[in-house]
């Protein structure tokens, strides 16, 4: 499921009016690459839940969470967490400590859309990103009028959430503001089959989510410029439930998350000419409490990042993109002996060449400067083709090598860290086959076959080293080869809209390049790695009321290296219906959803249970003027 | 299209339809063998609830995986620690679980499930009736009710606890993580009588038949003190003699005796053993690690074999090794991930950690 947002329902953020195909034409930005997005349109039915439920349930990327509110973490084509990348209106996100995103702390309603780079493509935003790169968009809406828009829900297992946008402006300056607050207590019921002899029922504790924040951008802009201004902080609790199977812990682990994230960009455009600059300031505060292991973990980043494009065209055939990233961290933590510092700079240079009507060609080169340290240079080349003139058909294809910098965790954690690691690279490949049939007016199919292999190397693993401490090392290098699949229907007709978009991902995801020791791992599957995802989304609408029916597919995810023990496959559906009445300038909203509609035991991680069919009420009520 | 619609879902849902939920064992072993062997626990990866218990049989000269899983069909837990048997029954401490399992040490059928013990590590039998239970966590020993296998109440040592042993009327408590004292107890009273210091992190503790007690305290894992091997005399709980390892890189594990209580045996880059006569450290390695990755050791009360648990990179299965108590190579088994405690299963009342 990969195509949502170019089959967009199209309205006014909330309002499900009609369908629209977006441009079937090679996206000129990005020829070659494997692009998807999910839009507002979708977006706005997960207004009360996270980031990650919304691409769980909406694409091919594998999400490993520890539950409702916990820790989630995105897996691109069979790499770790760490390997993809989350950006902020295309700044990275990723933990400079840590190298991973929480996406569970991110509420779903804050974004206006995402769009999912794949393999090479996350190149064109940064490095690293060896699945891929998910940019969340925050941006302005200079078709709309004044509007104020609340929206609340309240749910099963202690749960409720607000949302309120303020959306003020005139043709020429604009100002978002929007705020969140959500609370869960997470107390569902569950059946323990693996403390005692026999199976029983108890309640999920300490589990519970207190999660708080705003967003407020402003936008100016004249004939040629845009300037924007966006702050965004946000800060969660959260007690840390454990494994069903372990020791409940007294008092239990605790976990404070707090954000604070600015970025001012100025984007002008002048004949053929575009430019660029953004500036962000990150800072993210994590503080862990573990009272009976006397563990008290305190960390503090601090990021500025600078990142500039020139973009210009040359003659009708060329165009030609340059661009400077700059990445400054430092990080105060009582895990290292003392505050360190790094600064990344990266430029590259990209030339596309629309060679003719049919065939579009870029070429990326990327060069590295980590402290004093020059890298290897990483490049993609890429290529796009429609075979036929009259027909939405796409053939896509990519070759990149990316790398990516050791976290600083794994370089000054304390014991155990090496800051003599090497950095991972990945020689990257797909292919891609984009299909649009537009059947009569009204009924449009797409169809997409994405082959990809990935070849990953210098794995950094943490092993335990001589002296009781683990220890991280470059040890590893993987392989992994899949196809992703997707599947669009959409009809509309007198008032009645319907749209399928279906999915299906195979992941093989492998150790390669075994030492002997290690050879009875050969062809195994690496842990947490599903071979095998389905995910649909089914969604009706008939004048006032609509239906949204998705349900997903999950293999089984093996538990360790040696494929012995594994989680079983599961599918989870929900079931949202609504009603929408709009009343002069009013517009109201009242949902109704049913989650794990057929109450399916499941676990996402082994241990930790999920909960089982729960219910949430919404209502949005907006005034426009 | 509708009905396509309408047939891709239903072929869904009939396809993810599964009465499992919890994580599975793709090959379980369905044989236990009874008899005299070795059990081997195995930790599995913290809080990823993978702990399993796996038994090398004497008579088959087999090893047998997954058997508590087999048996009782539920995991045994996370970070199954040690294990030791009374009577007939053999108790497993399950450290992250916080629970010790209660089994039949012939068939290996849950008995009971002793719940709710702060991170348990050791357990000591005292008599028929009471045992102590270390813990890494609390500042107390517990104390069990062998008859109702339930917790009858906690002996307050105001430090964690790791390894302990009991002889006449007094049971010597390590505090590992951070100490260097042992704490003594009086199994009669259950108070507190006394405390040795010794090196820092006494790591393990054992017997031998001069009621000498032997502390190996590894010097801590920052490695800003010597490792050292100590004799007490539990007679009068003075320090007899004390060993210092020449470099603050050595990190000596997991010290053990033989069945005459003669010959100490412990791990520190590969295997060494000593005379309790010897005037100094065992200066040569008798066994070599080679590229094996040495973790637990045990002596087979019976015969003296040597058996050491090697964890490969303690993220795939790793291995069970046994050696002649000459040091000869005898065979490798492949055991689960993370093999760590030994408990040999000799004559019935044998008892090991």
């Amino acid at each position: 499921m990969h195509l949502h947002g170019q089959i967009s329902l199209r309205n006014d953020t909330i309002l499900i009016r009609e369908v629209e195909i977006k441009g079937r034409t090679p996206r000129q930005e990005y020829a070659g690459f494997k692009i998807t997005s999910l839009d507002s349109s979708l977006i706005s039915n997960y207004s009360h839940q996270s980031v990650a439920d919304l691409i769980s349930e909406n694409s091919g990327i594998y999400i490993k969470t520890y539950g409702s509110g916990g820790l989630s973490t995105a897996s691109f084509r069979g790499t770790g967490s760490g390997h993809t990348q989350i950006a902020w209106n295309k700044i990275n996100l990723n933990s400079p400590m840590v190298g991973q995103f929480d996406m569970s702390l991110v509420p779903a309603g804050l974004i206006d859309d995402i769009n999912i780079f794949y393999g090479g493509g996350s190149m064109n935003i940064s490095s690293g990103g060896f699945g891929g790169i998910i940019d969340l968009e925050t941006k302005a809406d200079w078709s709309d009028k004044n509007i104020v828009h609340l929206n609340a829900g309240v749910g099963s297992f202690g749960r409720y959430s607000g949302l309120i946008k303020i959306k003020t402006g005139t043709q020429g300056f604009q100002s978002v503001t929007k705020a969140f607050i959500k609370n869960a207590e997470n107390d569902f019921r569950y059946l323990n089959s693996v403390s005692g002899a026999d199976p029983y029922w108890e309640t999920r504790e300490n589990n519970q989510v207190r999660q708080k924040g705003f967003i407020q951008e402003f936008y100016l802009k004249n004939a040629h410029s845009t300037y924007s201004a966006r702050l965004w902080f946000q800060k969660t609790s959260r007690i840390l439930p454990v494994p069903v199977i372990t020791q409940a812990i007294s008092p239990p682990e605790k976990q404070d998350d707090e954000s604070f994230r600015a970025m001012v960009t100025y984007e002008s455009s002048l004949g053929s000419a575009n430019f660029n600059l953004t500036a962000a300031f990150i800072s993210d505060k994590l503080e862990y409490d573990n009272e009976m292991a006397d563990v008290y973990s305190r960390n503090f980043s601090k990021r500025i990042l600078l990142r500039s494009e020139l973009e210009n065209k040359i003659g009708e055939m060329w165009k030609v993109r340059l661009a400077v990233n700059n990445d400054f961290n430092t990080v105060n933590t009582n895990n290292y002996e003392a505050e360190k510092i790094r600064n990344v700079l990266s430029a590259d240079v990209i030339a596309q060449a629309d060679i003719t009507n049919w065939l579009t060609t870029s070429f990326l080169i990327r060069e590295l400067l980590q402290g004093n340290k020059l890298l290897p240079p990483d490049f993609s080349a890429s290529t796009e083709v429609k075979p036929f003139r009259q027909k939405y058909y796409l053939i896509k294809a990519n070759y990149s090598r990316n790398s990516k910098i050791p976290t600083l965790n794994d370089m000054y954690w304390s014991p155990g860290g090496n800051p003599e690691l090497k950095n991972e690279n990945g020689y990257l490949s797909e292919i891609t086959l984009e299909m649009t049939n537009i059947l009569t007016g009204s009924l449009r199919i797409k169809n997409d076959l994405t082959f990809f292999r990935n070849h990953l190397n210098n794995m950094i693993q943490w092993h335990p080293g001589e002296f009781s401490y683990w220890e991280a090392d470059n040890l590893n290098n993987i392989l992994t080869t899949g196809l992703e699949t997707g599947f669009d229907v959409s009809y509309s007709n007198s008032g009645f809209i319907l749209s399928l978009n279906a999915g299906y991902t195979y992941t093989k995801a492998i150790y390669s390049d075994l030492d002997n020791d290690k050879a009875s791992l050969a062809g195994n599957q690496l842990i947490y790695i599903p071979e095998n995802q389905i995910n649909t989304l089914l969604r009706i609408c008939w004048h006032h009321v609509y239906s949204i029916f998705n349900t997903g597919y999950t293999g089984r995810r093996f538990l360790d290296a040696d494929n012995s023990q594994y989680l079983p496959p599961f599918s989870v559906s929900d079931l949202r219906i609504g009603l929408k009445l709009t009343a002069g300038n009013i517009y109201y909203d009242a949902g109704f959803a049913i989650e794990n509609l057929f109450n399916v035991d499941y676990q996402n991680i082994a241990y930790y249970p999920m909960p089982g069919r729960n219910y949430l009420l919404t209502i949005i009520f907006q005034l426009k003027k | 299209m509708q009905k396509i619609v309408l047939i891709f879902i239903l072929s869904l849902m009939v396809i993810s339809c599964t009465d499992e939920t919890g994580p599975i064992t793709s090959d379980p072993d369905d044989n236990y063998l009874s008899g005299r062997g070795v059990f081997v626990l195995n930790e599995g990866n913290f809080r990823s609830g993978n702990g399993s218990l796996s038994f090398f049989s004497y008579d088959s000269l087999k090893i047998y995986n997954n058997v508590f899983l087999d048996i009782n069909k539920r995991p045994l837990g996370d970070i199954p620690y040690s294990m030791s048997m009374q009577g007939g029954e053999a108790y497993i401490v399950v450290n992250n679980s916080g629970k010790i399992e209660v089994v039949n040490s012939n068939d290996l059928k849950s008995i009971a499930t002793i719940s709710g013990i702060v991170s348990p590590r050791y357990i000591s039998f005292i008599n028929d009736r009471k045992a102590y239970v270390t813990s890494l966590y609390s500042d107390s020993v517990t104390i069990l009710d062998l008859s109702a296998n339930s917790i009858s109440g906690y002996i307050n040592i105001k430090r964690p606890s790791e390894a302990i042993v009991n002889i006449n009327s007094n049971a010597y408590v390590a505090h590992w993580t951070g100490g260097n004292k042992i704490m003594v107890i009086n199994t009669e009273t259950n108070q507190v009588t006394d405390s040795i210091e010794v090196g820092m992190e006494p790591e393990s503790m054992v017997i031998d038949k001069n009621e000498i007690l032997w502390v190996l305290c590894n010097g801590g894992w920052k490695r800003e003190y010597f490792a050292e091997l100590i004799a007490i005399d539990t007679r009068t709980n003075t320090i007899d003699k004390r060993f210092t390892f020449p470099s603050k890189t050595d990190s000596p594990t997991c010290l053990q005796i033989d069945r005459k209580g003669e010959i100490l045996y412990y791990i520190n880059d590969g295997i060494r053993r000593m005379d309790i006569n010897a005037s100094e450290l065992a200066p040569a390695i008798f066994i070599q690690k080679l590229n094996h990755t040495f973790y637990k050791m045990g002596i087979n009360p019976d015969n003296d074999e040597i058996f050491i648990t090697d964890v490969v990179d303690y993220l795939q299965k790793g291995n069970l090794l046994r050696y002649r108590n000459t040091g000869t190579f005898v065979s490798t088994m492949q055991v689960d991930i993370i093999p760590g405690g030994l408990c040999f299963k000799a004559n019935p009342d044998t008892n090991t950690d």
